[in-house]
């Protein structure tokens, strides 16, 4: 990544002896110039007007650069003078600085400069890396439902206004579907926001979205901004939109349809540049004829439904997926990519997955990392739900009491009833196994005959 | 155009550039080694001595950094070098925070804020919420923690932060955790790992991954705790990371206990202690020690549980840890006899 720079279009040569100092201790490129600088990118530069001796000029040339350019500038005199300082503002400079009493705050201006220009940079090279990360090639899936999905939601991100509903089980993929639209829209470079709507109290889902004035409520110490000014010129995610309580339904609508919020507590109303995007799996008509979600809402974010179907409606995408996770885990943990076996074919084609995608890839997870080859059987799955996503009949041990029991059990099974060898192989003592068999023996119990 | 060929800057500014150079390349300790000669000179640029402050900071010196941070404010407020003043706030505040002033920590940071959205600096207000979201988790107030790192997250990703971001995520995720929602909190450390590796820093994809190995034992999953603890322990030791290593042998004792496989538990957790204590890391061993009472109260041993425990105690208490005395208390309570 090249440096920033700082160009210094010299009127006189007064004090050029500081500008390579300058420069290095903001990190820019330096570069002087005796005629207008025209061809400065103002997202990778800064100028500075250098006219100790010269100021007449001062005026002119920042005129002809705020003419050709929108690059940030600032002008240096040798001497102070209001009226001209006044008029180089008028012309677009940030700052006016007499040299040499104003060096140290043109050295922090200049800084400030180079930090703004760097955040810029590292703003775009983020969004183009989020925005590779969630490119359409990378959401897999072959099967015809989901293809009309993704060319629906194709047409609708160049819009960047317009509001989204996301719908479908858990684990289908809203979010990615919901950052998709965002890093490949023109709202690319703004912050994306998500919140839960059902993760919270209402009371704190209302100041987390809409922020808080101090003073609002017993705990707002200070004034706070919510996550819809936070979003400002990108995209917030409203995820489960469906248990947002109907107080708060009506304080989104009106955001919705004025573009403006007010913090709790607040007397004003703030303007907001945010695109919405919502999300759930609630059917949203049920409720509205339920009396649980307001019926201009839905309307007002129904503007483009998205309907993300069931993995089990995707059968055509489950082998494609399981091996994609196969090869990312794969790298991640740095293990040999490991293949699947027919028979681990037909046990993953033959679950309903109830957990969706998000199901497959932590089942894929756990398998890569703990498998000890590099072929899949179906045991290596270690389903924790029966294939029709219901419960197994055996859990595993939650409570530390049915662990320990367990582990007593299976190396008493080992040892064949034997509790020296039982013991020796939980590396516990034989008094301490006894124990552990029966916390509080009754007086006269006798021990088993055994070594 | 002409382009001027760089002239000698000052010898301070080359020793700042220098600094810079390091801290953008996350060496604090060579920044400390090489700033630290010169720091009395550094009245004349306290803009650097900002940056010794916040390496002094990053490597466990919090009383010095405080001390040093104290006296350039004023020289920063007179010179009007808001960004450096801004830095230097923020850094007050983490120097307070390491030495467990969350008062003090929370004015600091609260401070930085305000003057960093009064000069839109996105980069400290995100990196001052995400501060003041740590304040408010170890106060017990993980919704007022998450309410802040969301919005921290925000305003990290309008400067590209992804440091920010991992270590932003991996906080959330601790907050997520201790309300209980384990598989909302994996999803966030499956992030930060996403972002740390983005950026290329192995050792937060390894916390992240820890925090991972931590929540599969909450869910009850001690193969993919312990393979994945393991994994982390060793990248810890390659990275030369020997108390965040401890904490690795510790998860893998507990995963080890969870599976019935008592002995290596010990040895796992007889381990983590011996790092911790090597290293002076008394929250570790404080942890290491708890751990280990309960394989000992689990595996019927109640007199070593409890010693274990009381030790424990008192480094908890030290530490000011008080839920952690409390719950402690009260298990030893439960303990037989």
């Amino acid at each position: 990544m090249t440096r920033p720079a700082l160009v210094v279009h010299v009127l006189s040569d007064s004090f050029s002896e500081a500008w390579p100092g300058m420069a290095a201790d903001a990190d820019l490129a330096l570069r002087t110039t005796a005629t207008p600088p025209v061809d400065v990118d103002p997202t990778h530069g800064v100028v500075l007007l250098a006219a100790g001796g010269a100021e007449s000029e001062l005026l002119k040339a920042a005129e002809a650069l705020r003419a050709s350019s929108e690059v940030a500038f600032a002008a240096v005199a040798a001497a102070a003078d209001h009226r001209l300082a006044a008029a180089l503002v008028r012309a677009g400079a940030e700052e006016v600085f007499v040299v040499p009493a104003d060096l140290e705050r043109l050295r922090s201006w200049l800084q400030g400069c180079a930090e703004r220009l760097r955040s810029r940079a590292d703003r775009t090279r983020f969004a183009t890396g989020e925005a590779g990360k969630y490119a359409f090639d990378g959401i897999l899936g072959a099967s015809g439902s989901l293809a009309a999905v993704l060319e629906r939601v194709a047409r609708i991100i160049p819009h960047g206004n317009v509001t989204v509903l996301i719908t479908g089980e858990t684990g289908t993929g809203k979010e990615l579907i919901a950052r998709a639209i965002h890093y490949h829209g023109p709202r690319r470079e703004g912050p994306f926001v998500d919140i839960n709507c059902a993760a919270l109290p209402e009371h704190l889902l209302e100041s987390d979205l809409f922020g808080h004035e101090k003073g609002a409520f017993t705990d707002a110490s200070a004034t706070k901004p919510g996550l819809f000014e936070m979003a400002e010129g990108g995209s917030i995610f409203l995820d489960e939109i469906g248990h947002l309580a109907l107080p708060l339904q009506g304080k989104l609508l009106r955001a919705l349809q004025e573009r403006r919020i007010r913090r709790v507590g607040g007397v004003r109303s703030i303007a907001v540049d945010v695109r919405v995007i919502a999300a759930t799996h609630v059917n949203l008509l049920e409720a509205v004829r339920a009396g649980q979600f307001r019926e201009d809402l839905f309307y007002r974010l129904n503007v483009v439904p998205i309907q993300l179907p069931p993995l089990r409606q995707r059968r055509d995408d489950i082998l494609p997926l399981a091996r994609h996770f196969l090869g990312r885990f794969a790298a991640e943990y740095g293990v040999p990519l490991p293949r699947l076996t027919a028979a681990a074919e037909r046990a993953l084609l033959d679950r309903a997955w109830p957990g969706n995608v998000r199901e497959l890839r932590n089942v894929v997870e756990r398998t890569v990392l703990l498998a000890s080859g590099t072929e899949i059987e179906p045991v290596d799955f270690e389903f924790t739900t029966a294939a029709d996503g219901s419960a197994p009949d055996a859990g595993a041990p939650r409570l530390l009491s049915e662990i320990i029991a367990r582990a007593v059990r299976d190396a008493l099974a080992e040892a064949e009833g034997n509790k020296s060898e039982a013991a020796r192989r939980l590396g516990i003592s034989r008094p301490r196994l006894m124990r552990l068999l029966d916390p509080e023996p009754t007086p006269g119990t006798e021990e088993d005959g055994d070594a | 155009m002409r382009d001027a060929a760089p002239a000698p800057a000052d010898d301070l500014g080359t020793l700042g550039a220098e600094a810079r150079r390091l801290a953008g390349a996350s060496a604090w300790r060579d920044v400390a080694d090489l700033l630290l000669p010169h720091a009395e000179r550094l009245a004349e640029r306290p803009e650097i001595g900002v940056v010794l402050v916040e390496a002094l900071v990053r490597t466990g010196r919090a009383r010095e950094a405080r001390q040093r941070v104290d006296a350039l404010l004023p020289v920063l407020q007179a010179r009007h070098d808001r960004a450096s003043l801004r830095r230097g706030t923020v850094l007050r505040g983490a120097a307070a925070f390491s030495l467990g002033d969350l008062d003090e920590a929370r004015a600091a940071f609260t401070q930085a804020l305000e003057m960093a959205r009064r000069d839109g600096d996105d980069a400290l207000v995100a990196r001052t919420m995400n501060n003041l979201g740590a304040v408010a988790n170890i106060e017990g107030d993980q919704r007022g923690a998450l309410a802040l790192y969301k919005l921290a997250i925000s305003a990290h990703q309008r400067v590209g932060d992804l440091r920010g971001l991992a270590e932003c995520y991996h906080n959330m995720a601790i907050s997520v955790r201790d309300l209980g929602q384990v598989e909302d909190a994996d999803e966030l450390e499956r992030r930060s790992a996403e972002f740390a590796r983005d950026a290329g820093l192995s050792v937060l994809v390894s916390i992240a991954r820890m925090g991972r190995a931590e929540l599969a034992l909450r869910r009850g999953d001690p193969s993919f705790a312990e393979a994945t603890a393991r994994r982390v322990a060793a990248e810890f030791a390659a990275a030369g990371e020997p108390v965040r290593e401890a904490a690795a042998h510790r998860l893998t004792g507990i995963a080890c206990f969870q599976a019935g496989r008592f002995e290596e538990a010990r040895r796992f957790l007889d381990s983590a202690l011996a790092r911790a204590r090597t290293h002076g890391a008394v929250l570790h061993e404080a942890e290491a020690l708890r751990s280990r009472a309960e394989l000992f109260a689990g595996t019927g041993d109640h007199a070593a549980a409890l010693a274990d425990a009381r030790s424990a105690l008192g480094l908890f208490g030290q530490l000011r840890a008080k839920d952690d005395v409390a719950a402690l208390l009260r298990w030893i309570d439960s303990l037989p006899g």
